[in-house]
């Protein structure tokens, strides 16, 4: 019987994360092929149809709806979560939010014990990019979706954005964890690859067809732009 | 290039933001550890996957 196996994608929030989501959101039947199910979301439970993108915000919510503190009380929350993951008849599934490396890492460790004590092997992975394009790219994304008013200068000095030292954090256990430096793969093919190799997809045919040209989610809209000049 | 000055950071109309140099200075010093650090590791899933 094959071992159950959960790929998690983890981010870092502005490396790609949109890309691979959408791309592995609109080939999710073809990854059944390969044993690999990337489920989708309806009424806040998972199902077998790929249908949303961010497909890890189920998890990434149990834990951004409450403090720290109380993120042990959440365990249970996750075993039933993880459990309804696998209720779909495939070993190995895929998900993905970006959200969850700059969570305290007491949340990946939460979701590491669930996933130890149901018999499954965790496969993190995620992308990172360099602080001084990261910390720009972060802070239009913050204005645009969140309504940030300081400016760049202002935000970089005085925000610590978790993202390196969480990453690291949970590359320092045990279990089978892949970094990737944005830089490096920021060909969309490579972070195809990148991304198949850490599923075990050998072919990268899954992907024939995938516009590797296309913009998304660029760092800055022009409604970002009004908006910051606006609180000048 | 279209350039506008927000708060003295260089933003362009191609959406990209970079940080001022001294700044950038700043920011990469106080995270250069945990970066590197993160490099060392990547390397290793660099060479795995032959990107």
């Amino acid at each position: 019987m094959t071992k159950k196996r959960l790929f998690i994608h983890v981010g870092a929030p502005k490396t790609g994360s949109s890309f691979l989501q959408s791309v592995f959101r609109e080939r999710g039947e073809e990854l059944k092929n390969y044993g690999i199910l990337y489920p989708g979301i309806e009424n806040r439970e998972y199902i077998v149809t790929p249908n949303v993108d961010i497909n890890g915000h189920l998890l990434t919510r149990i834990f951004r709806l409450c403090l720290v503190e109380e993120y042990l009380l959440k365990k249970g929350e996750v075993h039933s979560l993880v459990k309804s993951l696998f209720s779909f008849g495939f070993n190995k599934i895929f998900i993905s939010d970006e959200i969850l490396s700059v969570l305290p890492t007491l949340a990946i460790d939460i979701i590491k014990e669930v996933c130890a004590e149901e018999g499954i092997t965790v496969v993190f992975f995620a992308y990172f990019r360099a602080p001084e394009k990261s910390y720009p790219s972060h802070w239009s994304q913050v204005i645009r979706k969140h309504g940030e008013k300081r400016g760049l200068i202002e935000f970089s000095k005085n925000r610590h954005l978790a993202i390196w030292q969480n990453l690291i954090d949970i590359v320092s256990h045990d279990e089978i964890c892949h970094l990737f430096s944005y830089e490096k793969v920021i060909e969309k093919k490579a972070m195809l690859k990148s991304a198949l190799g850490v599923l075990g997809v050998v072919s990268d045919s899954l992907f024939d067809g995938v516009d590797l040209n296309k913009q998304v989610n660029t760092a800055l809209s022009i409604k970002a732009l009004t908006a910051l000049r606006y609180y000048q | 290039m279209n350039d506008i000055l927000t708060n003295s950071a260089v933003v362009d109309f191609s959406g990209k933001a970079t940080l001022p140099n001294d700044i950038a200075e700043f920011v990469i010093e106080k995270h250069k550890n945990e970066y590197d650090l993160c490099m060392d590791i990547s390397q290793k899933s660099k060479y795995l996957y032959n990107i």
